[in-house]
């Protein structure tokens, strides 16, 4: 019996001393995420001229907004663990997705070849651990790097899946592709 | 011809020599008791005759018709066995492992002679019982079961009473006596308990620095020799 | 309620989560039905250590180029089990300072070489997929997955027609050894499961998390069930459903696959040994 006392009063200051430097840790980040926050209002309202701008830049004159576009395979909607997979499967199962308007929402990024540039859309898994990307075309013609978002802008891409060749490996992308 | 002999056996394990030149033979029905110091090699003696451990020089000769799968062997419990979780009936049925060869399943007829067994050692009213509720006592009676299921000729036991308390021990040593005199099984025990060794055992066999094979009665009056010696 | 209704079924649609929940099923019976003779040897973190050497040869074929490493990571693995799992008191290194050895020596080498040597651009993403068993089991290709099924039938096959010998192996192998059983050939046969299994295992909950798979249903069973039958049937379908469980709930809400089926083994082990502490009060 006194062995069981003994075993949960440390159990207990255990425990509290962790509540302790975590309720810290949370004041912390409250604070630090206020930062964060308000940094991010200066940016969206400084730039909310040119977003609108620049979705109506990318998207094209005439043309819906990516919302309104149907697709049949909707990353933006998925699970972490089904994103992933899914990326995987296009590059193991590519037959299955030719011609499918595939949607997905990451981070920009690029690949500066000689020759050519790749255009990914990058989405993270939260523990960091895998980061699938899709490769997109864009409809229009657009000079890179001024007419494209900034590195690791969030990005909204739609596109119509297809598989090219090239030295003499498959790859995967998304062709007539759309991105705000 | 004798059931078990052996043949100017060394013995030992990593090298080390613990008996050398060790010479006895074993008929049917004898029922030899292994004495001696601790460490004197009584177990090492026990595996090398069961074929676990080999022998350093020297043979062992089974004869009458004895085959190496019709040993029973009733070896001292480790800490695992006592806490298993399996029922009396499928450890006493496990006895025939070695005689099923490489048919997955037992026999019918192996099954029965489980229970039988099992009845033999008065422990029927248990055999749905789990392993490591049992008391010593019982769990030893069980192993014996067991080693009953692996042969009708010869049984090998190592300390069966080491840790049973006094109704226990004599209850174990009562059903020993029985398996000898009344089922003629040959038993090989080591014992630690002189004056129980004296009491049931045909043969004793002393291992140590002198070895001795003979009757009991032999050894009885070679003991009461050294002692008027000693005096 | 019906809002995860219809995630499931929306996600059972894709063909890689059907492949995913049958391999994961078969992944979690086989680990399950070796459990309780390892648990019950005293060796229940085999698991780990052959799993960090099958990490080790993973990240050996892939500097050699390999591209199919299962032939290479099965023999290696089924070695290492071979060497850990040989019972004998002539060994020179006891069981557990060999796994120990064995299994960071491996991780360290496996770690090493995909830094030295990096074959994709994500080596940190490659090693903690391969530990940790992200989405491993959603990425399978047809040839893995028939591997998988193959192997899981096999281990079944092997399990069902030597349950006996198994039995009496893990209860009191010198006795087998006496009475005529031929245990170094079984005990081979054993090694050879065991190696095949942890090497399946990972790809559904990776390395690092094996001996959870291997453990936890065992152990929960024996805090309820008495006989050795009963705890391996209890300790299957407990694996199972528990497998089960925590791929859909990682699928539907995007935790990682491998910790989560770990997280439901836990919870069930806390039920199943309260279950077994009631018990023992109504008893007495």
């Amino acid at each position: 019996m006194k062995r069981i006392l003994c075993l949960s009063a440390a159990a207990a200051l255990v425990v509290a001393l962790c509540s302790c430097s975590a309720v810290d840790n949370g004041k912390a980040s409250r604070s630090g995420a206020k930062t964060v926050n308000d940094v991010l209002n200066e940016a969206q309202s400084g730039d909310s001229g040119k977003t609108d701008n620049s979705e109506g830049e990318f998207v094209g004159d005439g043309e819906k907004s990516i919302a309104d576009i149907k697709c049949d395979i909707d990353l933006t909607k998925m699970e972490s663990n089904m994103v992933t997979a899914t990326v995987n499967d296009f590059y193991i199962n590519p037959e299955n997705y030719i011609g499918k308007i595939i949607k997905a929402h990451g981070t920009f990024g690029v690949y500066e070849m000689p020759g050519r540039n790749y255009y990914l859309c990058v989405m993270t898994d939260p523990t960091g651990c895998c980061s699938p990307s899709v490769e997109f075309l864009l409809k229009n013609e657009r000079k890179y790097p001024g007419e494209y978002p900034a590195m690791d802008t969030e990005i909204t891409v739609i596109g119509e899946f297809e598989t090219y060749f090239e030295d003499g490996k498959k790859y995967c992308q998304l062709k007539d592709a759309l991105i705000n | 011809m004798a059931l078990i002999a052996c043949k100017n056996l060394t013995l030992g394990y990593g090298g080390r020599v613990i008996v050398k030149d060790l010479n006895f033979a074993v008929n049917t029905g004898n029922y030899l008791c292994i004495v001696g110091e601790n460490g004197s090699g009584k177990t090492t003696l026990m595996k090398t005759l069961l074929g676990l451990t080999p022998a350093i020089s020297g043979g062992i000769v089974l004869g009458d018709g004895l085959k190496r799968n019709e040993i029973g062997y009733l070896p001292q419990q480790t800490a695992v066995q006592r806490d298993f979780p399996a029922s009396v009936y499928e450890i006493v049925l496990s006895g025939f492992c070695g005689k099923s060869g490489i048919a997955p399943f037992y026999t019918a007829a192996q099954k029965k002679e489980a229970l039988e067994n099992i009845r033999k050692m008065g422990i029927f009213d248990l055999k749905g019982r789990c392993y490591r509720e049992l008391s010593g006592g019982q769990q030893q009676r069980v192993l014996l079961a067991r080693a009953l299921c692996a042969t009708s000729k010869l049984i090998l036991l190592d300390e069966p009473v080491s840790g049973l308390d006094a109704r226990a021990t004599e209850g174990m040593y009562s059903i020993i006596e029985k398996l000898n005199k009344e089922e003629k099984i040959t038993v090989i025990m080591i014992s630690h308990d002189i004056s129980a060794a004296l009491k049931y055992a045909t043969h004793i066999l002393h291992i140590g620095a002198d070895c001795f094979f003979g009757r009991r009665e032999e050894y009885i009056s070679l003991k009461k020799a050294e002692v008027t010696d000693n005096e | 309620m019906s809002e995860i209704m219809e995630k499931l079924y929306f996600y059972i649609q894709f063909p890689m989560v059907r492949k995913a929940l049958i391999v994961g099923v078969l992944i979690a019976l086989c680990s399950s039905l070796l459990g309780v003779t390892l648990v019950l040897k005293r060796f229940s973190f085999i698991g780990d250590g052959l799993s960090h050497v099958a990490f080790g040869a993973m990240a050996v074929a892939a500097v050699v180029g390999l591209t199919n490493n299962m032939p290479l990571v099965l023999a290696v693995t089924a070695i290492s089990a071979i060497l850990l799992l040989r019972t004998g008191t002539n060994t020179r290194i006891k069981g557990d300072a060999a796994v120990a050895m064995i299994s960071v020596g491996a991780l360290a080498v496996g770690y090493l070489l995909m830094n030295v040597f990096p074959k994709s651009g994500n080596v940190s993403g490659d090693v903690c997929t391969t530990l940790f068993g992200s989405t491993s089991i959603l990425t399978l290709s047809k040839k893995e997955v028939l591997l998988c099924i193959i192997l899981s039938a096999v281990v079944m096959a092997v399990f069902v027609l030597f349950y006996n010998k198994v039995f009496a192996l893990t209860f009191d192998e010198d006795f087998a050894r006496a009475t005529g059983t031929r245990t170094s050939a079984y005990n081979l046969l054993i090694a050879m499961i065991v190696a095949a299994v942890i090497v399946l295992a990972m790809n559904l909950v990776g390395s690092l998390l094996i001996s959870a798979l291997v453990i936890f249903p065992a152990l929960s069973s024996m805090r309820v069930f008495k006989t050795f039958r009963s705890v391996t049937v209890c300790s299957a379908v407990l694996s199972v459903i528990c497998a089960l469980l925590g791929m859909l709930v990682s699928i539907v809400t995007g935790t990682p696959v491998g910790s989560t089926i770990v997280v439901v083994d836990i919870f069930s082990f806390l039920i199943f040994y309260l279950i077994g502490l009631l018990k023992e009060g109504v008893k007495k």
